[in-house]
Parts: structure tokens; sequence; C-alpha cells
């Protein structure tokens, strides 16, 4: 049993910052030889190793390995549960709508939409037909890929008190949002079918794709979700420039106007175009959608980079993980 | 050495005969544990400075020593009180415990999860107290079949069961400390870390919250308590830290560590008066 605490803690005094300033009060050392000897703290008997003498010990305080952090995320499954359901709960609990706004929300985005570009300017763009449609397939996937950086970013500054009292795997923050986005997606994805019935399109069995598309979007969204949260952590000045991001974002990710067919003359132009992951899943879900057709290659790289993006960001989430409750 | 105690006040129970043998395994280990923030001082880092030259890119830095090199061995069934003047580094040393702050330099080693009870919670305003029952203990780890079990059981204990479905918001501070003691302590942590958040309650909690808090002890469980009421600690506790500066300078029999802790403090208090140095005797502490 080597002993690792060196000398008498009574010599050792004093060096560095006090934290109470430059005192000139009398130390501990003044009181000292009135202090019972029995009350002096001893050097305590601890083995270079405690957790092979006592078993049952663990240590606190350092990272532990991935598995056990995975296994620690499973057991705080039911906060991962509470969080977002306590938050909606908590949104709209001073609104006449309450819960329906859940509901409006996109409808009043798809309505929008429908009316500026397919009422009002009354065209099709590019050779689409359907434009009304076309643009609410890109609007409400593209929207869930913004709420959900957007909450990342919020994600770590408004859980600091969280984070500053409980200790506990600070993944399950961002995976919580994004169950919270999750959910208000897969309502917008109702209200875009609607609204595709409306304009004339019939339900396809391709409808079904719904499902691996929203896999794909939600994991390729908490990799984003999880890289901005730490990034913002770091440089707060994200939160305001990151609409202007999204904004740019949005408009070359063809949600407006058609990547494919306007860009004919410029292959280059297209081929940049068209690797932004972004686009490859508003495609998918056009063609899912609106045409009934599946191009199982560009599911397959929207699932690469779902794939990429959502271990990528986790792993640079964790390794900041000591870092956000302090204070 | 202080006759602080009421008469009234339940007995203390004896230190833990474990402590003496060695042969028990012990719940908390600290074993030369130093914690030094790094305060940046000029907190300015507008894009001129990050522009501009590398002397002014360099910031400022203030090193705060909050805990120096402290070790101590808890074992199961003590209730360790923790003392010292502001800025000692008790709660500091809590949070490390707990796992909040990773150290410096040296090690802590627990035998389970800390859980620790502080004075900010993790409840949230706008929603009910019901449900901010979940959202407690799923934070703490606890499944919600679990807390659908126990919800009533701690509304009750809390003595908060005909408010359970106000908002947070609407409840005093008092009965929030209840309902944050009431959830921390239902799941009777083996290690439980409470830092000065049981001073906001009335009689019948204080009351209450050390009753719960013997039960612990006596169910083997390790107790630790930040308070600045040096009474309380000695009524409920066999065992004191005392921090000075992050210092660990006494730990022992609860009387003889406050009594000291006390005569210390006049001590400064005394001095800090014939000096004239108002400064001093703020920062020095009580």
């Amino acid at each position: 049993m080597a002993v690792r605490c060196r000398g008498p803690r009574r010599r050792r005094l004093d060096e560095g910052v006090n934290p109470a300033g430059d005192l000139t009060l009398p130390t501990v050392e003044a009181l000292q030889p009135e202090l019972d000897d029995e009350l002096v703290p001893q050097c305590p008997d601890i083995p270079a190793d405690p957790t092979a003498v006592w078993t049952g010990l663990h240590r606190i305080g350092v990272r532990g390995s991935l598995g056990q952090y995975l296994k620690d995320l499973w057991s705080w499954r039911g906060f991962l549960i509470t969080l977002p359901l306590n938050d909606m709960r908590a949104q709209n609990q001073d609104t006449v709508f309450g819960q329906l706004w859940h509901l409006l929300n996109p409808l009043m985005l798809a309505l929008i939409y429908y009316v500026i570009f397919g009422l009002i300017l009354g065209i099709s763009r590019g050779g689409v037909e359907n434009y009304s449609a076309f643009l609410v397939v890109g609007v409400i996937t593209f929207n869930y890929t913004r709420t959900s950086m957007r909450s990342g970013a919020r994600i770590i500054v408004s859980n600091r008190k969280l984070m500053q009292s409980i200790s506990f795997p600070r993944a399950a923050l961002p995976m919580s949002a994004l169950l919270e986005n999750v959910l208000s997606h897969v309502i917008a994805i109702g209200v875009m079918w609607i609204v595709l019935m409306v304009t004339g399109i019939r339900p396809t069995v391709t409808w079904l794709l719904a499902v691996p598309i929203v896999v794909i979007q939600s994991l390729f969204n908490l990799g984003l979700a999880m890289f901005v949260a730490r990034f913002t952590f770091h440089f707060r000045d994200t939160t305001q420039f990151l609409p202007y991001a999204l904004r740019i974002w949005f408009y070359v990710s063809g949600v407006l106007i058609p990547i494919e067919a306007r860009f004919v003359a410029m292959p280059a132009a297209r081929a940049i175009l068209q690797a932004n992951p972004i686009y490859v899943i508003i495609d998918i879900s056009r063609d899912a959608f609106m045409y009934g057709v599946v191009d199982w290659r560009q599911v397959a790289i929207a699932a690469a980079w779902a794939l990429a993006l959502s271990v990528g960001g986790f792993l640079y989430f964790r390794r900041g993980e000591h870092e956000y409750g302090l204070v | 050495m202080n006759g602080e105690r009421a008469d009234g006040a339940p007995a203390r129970p004896p230190v833990a005969g474990a402590r003496d043998d060695g042969s028990a395994t012990p719940s908390v280990v600290v074993d030369d544990l130093s914690v030094t923030y790094k305060v940046q001082v000029d907190k300015r880092r507008e894009l001129r400075r990050v522009l501009v030259g590398s002397q002014s890119r360099r910031r400022r830095y203030r090193a705060v020593q909050a805990v120096r090199a402290v070790s101590f061995v808890a074992y199961p069934g003590e209730c360790v009180g923790v003392i010292g003047h502001n800025g000692s580094g008790k709660s500091t040393l809590l949070r490390t415990i707990a796992g909040l702050q990773p150290p410096t330099s040296g090690r802590v080693f627990a035998s389970a999860r800390p859980v620790l009870l502080g004075v900010s919670a993790a409840l949230e305003g706008d929603v009910s107290g019901h449900d901010n029952v979940y959202l407690g203990g799923t934070a703490l780890g606890l499944t919600r079949a679990h807390m659908r079990d126990q919800v009533d059981t701690i509304l009750d204990s809390a003595g908060l069961t005909e408010f359970a479905d106000m908002p947070l918001r609407t409840y005093s501070s008092g009965m929030k400390a209840r309902l944050n003691f009431a959830i921390a302590t239902s799941t009777t942590p083996d290690i439980l870390l409470i830092d000065e958040s049981l001073g906001v309650g009335d009689e019948e909690f204080r009351e209450q919250s050390e009753e719960r808090i013997q039960q612990l002890v006596e169910g083997s469980g390790t107790v630790f308590i930040v308070s600045h009421k040096a009474g309380a600690i000695v009524a409920m506790c066999n065992r004191v830290l005392w921090l000075d500066h992050g210092r660990l300078v006494a730990d022992g029999e609860p009387e003889a560590v406050v009594g000291a802790y006390r005569q210390l403090m006049r001590q400064r208090r005394q001095a800090a008066d014939t000096t004239q140095d108002r400064t001093d005797r703020i920062t020095g502490g009580l």
C-alpha cells in the first residue's frame, strides 16, 4: 500500500492566489497549537489503485469508455423522453390553440408558399408541373433540418443550470431536442400529404418511404445539432450568423428551383449543387411523395451522410462533455 | 466544546466503527485533490483583439485555487459536515465528488453514483409540480415507470399533494426546496451531497429532512452536508471537515471542530476590527 499523500499538510500552505485576497489575518497555523492533535487531518492510507483494493469503487470526474457512455445514455432514457414532453407542455401553455400549434405551424408554412408561388405567381417554374407540391415538400423537409440546427445552437446555453446541478450524459440534451423536433416533423409530413392530395397527387406505395427518409434525416440532423451545439458553446457568435447561413443553405438546396433542370447547361455547377446532402434528402422525398419513384443510389448517399454526420457529431460533442456544466 | 445544540435535538449516531479498523470498504475516497479555476479576468474578446498583434491577443487569466491538496476517506454510515468561510472551497469539493467539476490534480473515487442536492435545481417553472417530479427523477437516471410508482409518495412526503397541478413558478422557495429534497432522497442514495439547500425551509421541513438524513446514514449511506449553520451540522453529523482557503485544516469530532472553527473566525473578526479593514472583514468570512 503506497501512501500517495506527501508531507504534513500544515507546511504546504499559501502558495498561489488566495481566493479571499491578501489576508493579514491570523491563519490556521496561529490556531493550530490550540487545535487538538486529533483534529489535525491525518494523511489517509490510500493505495495506489483504490479500485483494486476496495471493490465497488469507481473513479469520478474522468471520461469513461464509449461503451459505458452509451450504457449511461440508455439508463437515462426516461429523462430523454420527459424533457421534450415537459418542453412541449410548457411551450404552448399560454396560447389559445395550445398543442394545436404543432399542426398549425406547418400548415401555415405550406399555405403561405402555396398562395405566393402557386396562386399569385401562378406559374410552373423551370418546367415543374405542380409547382406548389414541389415547393411544399422542399420547404417542409428543409424546415426540419433548420429547426434542428437552431435548437442545437441553443441547447447548451439554455440548459446550463441543469448541467451545473446534475451529472448525466450530456448527449441526452441534443437527443431529447431532436425527439421534440422529430415529433413536430412527423405531424408536418401529415400536413404535407394533405396538401399534396389537395394539389391532385394520389398516394402511392412509395409514401411508405417516409419512414426511412425520416430516420435518415433525423440522424443527419442529430449529427449537425451536436456539432452546432459544441461549436456554439466555444464561439457564441454562432447564434447570430446561423440564421443567415441557414438562409443561404435554403436558397442553394433547390427548395425553390429544380436544380436538375435549371442547370443543364452548367454541368459543373449542377454537380456541386447536387452534392449538397440536404438537396439529396429533398430529392428523394420529392421522388417518393410526388412521382412515386425511388432512386436507391440517392437513398444510399443520404444514408451515408446521415451515418457519417451522426457518428462524427456525437464524438465531437462528447469530447467537450466535461466543460458544459462548469460554473 | 460549544453548547449550541438544543436539548431536544436527536442524538447523533455514533462514529462508525468501520472507520478505525480500516477493513471496511470506503464510500468516498478523495486523494490529494486540488481544483484550480482559471478565471479570465479580461473577458473582452472582440474582433479588434483577435485580429491585432499577438501581444494584445494574450488574455489575462487569474488562477484561483479553490481546493488544495485535500485527502480524506469517508465510510458508509458517516454524516460528514463541511464547514468553512465563504469561498473556502466547500461547494467546489462537493461538485467534484458529484462529478460535475473535474479535478485539476488528484483523484476522487466513490462506491456509488453520488446525488447532489444543490440550491439551483433542475426543475422547470412552467410545468406542474407533478411533471417536475418526473423531470427531477429521470434527470437522476430513473425510469419513467419507476417515477409513475413514486410520484404520489414523493409529492406526499414533500407535503405538496394539493399543489401538484400548479406550475412550479408559483411555488415558494421553501416549497421548491421540499420538492427537491423529496426527489433526491426518494431513491435512498448511497451517497448524498447536500449543498446549503436545507436553509430555506421552515422548521417542519428542517425536522423532516434531518430525520430523513438520519435514516439514510443509519441505512449505511454517506451524507455530506455543506452549511453555514454550524449548529445544524453538530446536530446531524458524526464527522466534520473544516476547509480554510481550500485546505483541509481539521477533520474529526463535530463539536471540537466547530468550536475551533468559531474560535478562529472570532480571532479574524477581531483582527479585522483592529486594522479597521472592512474589506478583509467581509472577505475573511464570519
